[in-house]
């Protein structure tokens, strides 16, 4: 049964979901939010939330696997199996989506980034992308996009330190970052003692070592639209947990109240939807299965796809809408250029003298040096393109997931036990964020054989780590190695260790949940599948929005962009798209 | 969605002891401050540890292997007590016998094959509660092969380590894998050390951390935000000593 028409869908209701709604019902447009998971989560359903096996471990607020998981083959020839515990990254459910359980690191991507093809063949000659790597412009520049990380910072509060304000680079900021019209809207984060040390040492290094922005209010918050939020208590639980004082932005405490506020926002949970309905040229309607499990159809004359960047793709393959990517012809768009990141393993110090309180912290609390990331340095005598972020975090180091001990010390037994006593407080680690750009053969599919519990193939992931990356991640950490050698530390785990990556991507290791691509998004039809807009080329009722359009991915963490984007299709719908419907390019 | 957590009551200000020298051992207005969300409260008398524990997914010869391998990891000392004392295999066994151990979370349609290369992670049939008891056995047999007949827990800790070296290394034969890249001894071991790990750091309402020592151990405070002592004053105070008596989300520590 067709349920009454309205003017848009989301599918989903993570941060894209919840800022199209937003945007859209302020502007007048109705709006229905389905979400296949729970209803809405506020800071009070997080009051018990500390506890690192429910949360951490058995992953409460990630996506069910024992339901809908991914297959992976490494490449074109290998078995694809079932990641059948998730683990390597992980999507969240329910209201709010990964918005809910995520750290709250909120960076803007580097002007070089958006045209990262251009870029390296007009500084190192075309033959300086390796055979098979697929990088692309975006179609859109940093210039472009910068009013829209604006807006994103100041709603959702965005803790920092500026490098560059309308090209003046600041000190104690990022020098490598765009340049913002604006400061950030509050101040950084309290520094951590072990941040100190990092920063410390980088920066007699030479490097430029800055705090890590973050979505954590270090005071209460105003935001413009009139949504106040207290302040972070460093409690050290922020990744995968549920923020119990509302400091973290996550949707149910900005963008989702914003749509409910509005009367034009209509949010369905346990909503789970298999198919968008369509003609060949327009989107007519999507279908779900409610609460109940009965099959609904809920017409809208505009659908925005915003689930997680697998859901997108998969919603697009399985509704035979646009033609499937084929790596062996390079013809086809929907699953092209899936991308991920590297976090190989990290340089150590360990320290006998020191107590960095370990278990204090917030999510995006950390001095990050940005200086070997993108092409913030110079490629000419290497043999990698792309870089990372080095990242010392104080985010609250747990202990069943959290303790280290030196790369001599064997994995259990008596010295095992007296290194985690004697390491626990006085450990710093230097993370490596690593790119891993985008390749002709990988790319996400539909599986042939495995599918979810209500029927439909699961997406089959074709994805490894190529040598460039690995080339990156040896050079990444032989300078962090660098980097903790010159802390002076009691113990190092460093030259020899730091940089490395198991011999084919790994999905029982956690690493970021930072996928992209499959929907990308680009100047022409024939190697994207959106506009700038996130708006289908061949269907212009339909916006599929969400790191799914990222042609490749950065060595920073996705959300600032994946937010600016929503931003800036919305206005763009609300502006032009509503008054006259079509192809928002070309 | 699955919780397999079990209930508790709701969370009030509990107790909170500093451990040591107490004012001494913080710096002067800090100290204060600590001091005055921990006052007031009686400490209360050390739990009384259940002697003997029963069992919901192990049998008794199961558990001895457990323990056995358990307290190789983390072993006694004269500092304090080994991992089964602290309730590592009460906490194995409930788990196993919940959610977790009926495969809650765990994708588990067929077809099921042995990955030809590292990095797929588990693919058997068998959820955890099947696994454990599937390989548990196994490793005694292992056991009475090489050491007369006799189980793990009556080897002496050399030839114990021994075994945990072979299962480490893949070298036992668990009856699950055709190849090195499906699951061997080397996966299962990993996977026990994560499951030992849980015990010892767990939150004490699963069974197992008992009476904190598991978090006492590392001089981790467990939930700050039990005791009304969020970190927002202490943050920037780098070299302000800060050892409590740490203290779950369960107000009395007590598994429910």
């Amino acid at each position: 049964m067709a349920l009454d028409r309205v003017d848009a869908v989301c599918i989903g209701m993570g941060w894209t979901g919840g800022i199209m709604a937003a945007e859209l019902t302020k502007a007048g447009m109705t709006v229905v939010g389905l979400e296949r998971g729970g209803g809405q989560r506020n800071s009070e359903d997080f009051q018990q939330d500390h506890d690192e096996l429910a949360y951490s471990v058995r992953g409460q607020l990630y996506q069910d696997f024992s339901t809908e998981a991914l297959t992976l083959r490494h490449d074109l020839r290998e078995r694809a199996l079932p990641i059948r515990r998730i683990a390597s990254f992980c999507p969240g459910t329910g209201v709010g989506g990964a918005g809910v359980h995520w750290n709250g690191q909120t960076f803007r991507y580097h002007p070089s980034d958006f045209r990262m093809r251009s870029e390296t063949i007009e500084r190192y000659g075309a033959g300086k992308i390796p055979d098979g790597m697929s990088i692309q412009d975006w179609g859109i520049t940093y210039e472009e996009l910068e009013p829209y990380y604006d807006r994103f910072e100041y709603m959702a509060g965005i803790a920092g330190r500026a490098g560059n304000i309308r090209g003046a680079i600041r000190p104690g900021g990022n020098p490598f970052e765009g340049a913002r019209d604006r400061d950030y809207a509050l101040g950084p984060m309290q520094e951590s003692y072990a941040g100190a040390v990092f920063g410390e040492t980088a920066a007699q290094l030479g490097y430029h070592p800055f705090p890590q922005p973050s979505a954590n209010l270090p005071e209460a918050y105003v935001n413009p639209q009139g949504v106040s939020r207290s302040h972070c208590l460093y409690c050290g639980f922020c990744e995968n947990y549920g923020c119990e004082v509302g400091a973290k932005a996550d949707p149910n405490v900005t963008v989702i109240p914003e749509a409910m506020k509005t009367g034009r926002f209509e949010l369905r949970t346990g909503a789970n939807v298999v198919r968008i309905v369509h003609d060949g040229k327009q989107g007519k309607a999507v279908q779900y299965y409610d609460r109940a499990g009965r099959l609904q159809e809920q017409p809208a004359d505009v659908i925005l796809v915003t689930a997680w960047v697998f859901n997108n793709a998969r919603l697009l393959l399985v509704s035979d809408i646009g033609e499937p990517y084929d790596p062996q012809t390079g013809r086809g768009v929907i699953g092209r250029n899936y991308a991920y990141q590297i976090m190989p393993t990290p340089a150590r110090a360990f320290f006998k003298d020191k107590d960095f309180h370990p278990f204090m912290g917030s999510g995006a609390n950390g001095v990050v040096v940005d200086d070997l990331n993108a092409d913030n340095f110079d490629h000419a005598g290497l043999d990698f393109i792309g870089g990372g972020a080095l990242i010392a975090e104080s985010t609250g180091i747990r202990p069943i997931l959290g303790l280290q001990v030196p790369p001599d010390v064997p994995k259990w037994g008596a010295r095992w036990k007296q290194s985690i006593r004697d390491n626990y407080r006085g450990t710093l680690s230097v993370l490596i964020q690593g790119q891993s750009p985008s390749y002709r053969t990988h790319y996400l599919d539909l599986d042939p054989t495995y599918r979810d519990a209500a029927g439909l193939p699961l997406v089959r992931m074709t994805f490894d780590f190529q040598d460039n990356e690995r080339r990156m991640g040896a050079y990444l950490g032989a300078k962090s190695a660098d980097i903790v050698r010159a802390m002076n530390p009691d113990a190092v785990a460093g030259h020899g260790v730091a940089g490395a990556l198991e011999p084919h991507y790994d999905v029982t290791r956690y690493q970021t949940t930072h996928n992209t691509g499959g929907v990308i998004m680009g100047s022409d039809p024939q190697h994207s599948a959106v506009n700038t807009y996130q708006q289908l080329w061949d269907f212009p009722n339909i916006f599929v929005i969400g790191a799914s359009s990222f042609p490749q991915n950065a060595g920073l963490n996705p959300t600032g962009t994946v937010a600016a984007l929503a931003y800036r299709t919305a206005e763009a719908i609300v502006d032009r798209y509503r008054r006259r419907p079509g192809p928002l390019v070309g | 969605m699955t919780d397999d957590r079990p209930r508790r009551p709701p969370r009030t200000l509990s107790r909170r002891r500093l451990l040591g020298g107490g004012a001494a051992a913080l710096g002067g207005g800090l100290a204060a401050t600590v001091l005055s969300r921990a006052g007031g409260e009686a400490d209360p008398a050390p739990r009384q540890v259940a002697g003997t524990q029963r069992l919901r997914a192990l049998s008794p010869a199961e558990a001895a292997t457990a323990g056995a391998m358990a307290d190789r990891v983390f072993p006694p000392d004269a500092q304090s007590p080994g991992a089964t004392a602290i309730g590592v295999v009460a906490y194995l066994d409930g788990q196993l016998a919940g959610d977790w151990g009926a495969g809650a979370r765990l994708y588990r349609h067929g077809p099921f094959v042995e990955p030809s290369d590292s990095g797929h992670g588990y693919q058997l049939p068998l959820n955890p509660r099947e696994l454990y008891k599937h390989v548990l056995p196994r490793i005694e047999s292992y056991v009475a092969g090489r050491y007369g007949g006799r189980a793990l827990a009556e080897l002496a800790a050399a030839d114990q380590d021994a075994v945990m070296t072979a299962l480490e290394a893949g070298d036992v034969d668990l009856g699950l894998a055709d190849r090195s890249t499906g699951f061997t001894s080397a996966a299962f071991f990993t996977m026990f050390l994560e499951n030992v790990a849980e015990g010892l750091f767990a939150d004490p309402m699963y069974g197992g951390n008992r009476d904190v020592q598991g978090w006492r151990w590392i001089d981790y405070p467990g939930d700050p935000m039990a005791y009304g002592d969020p970190y927002f004053g202490f943050f920037s105070s780098w070299h302000v000593s800060y050892h409590v008596e740490p203290t779950g989300m369960s107000p009395m520590d007590e598994p429910i």
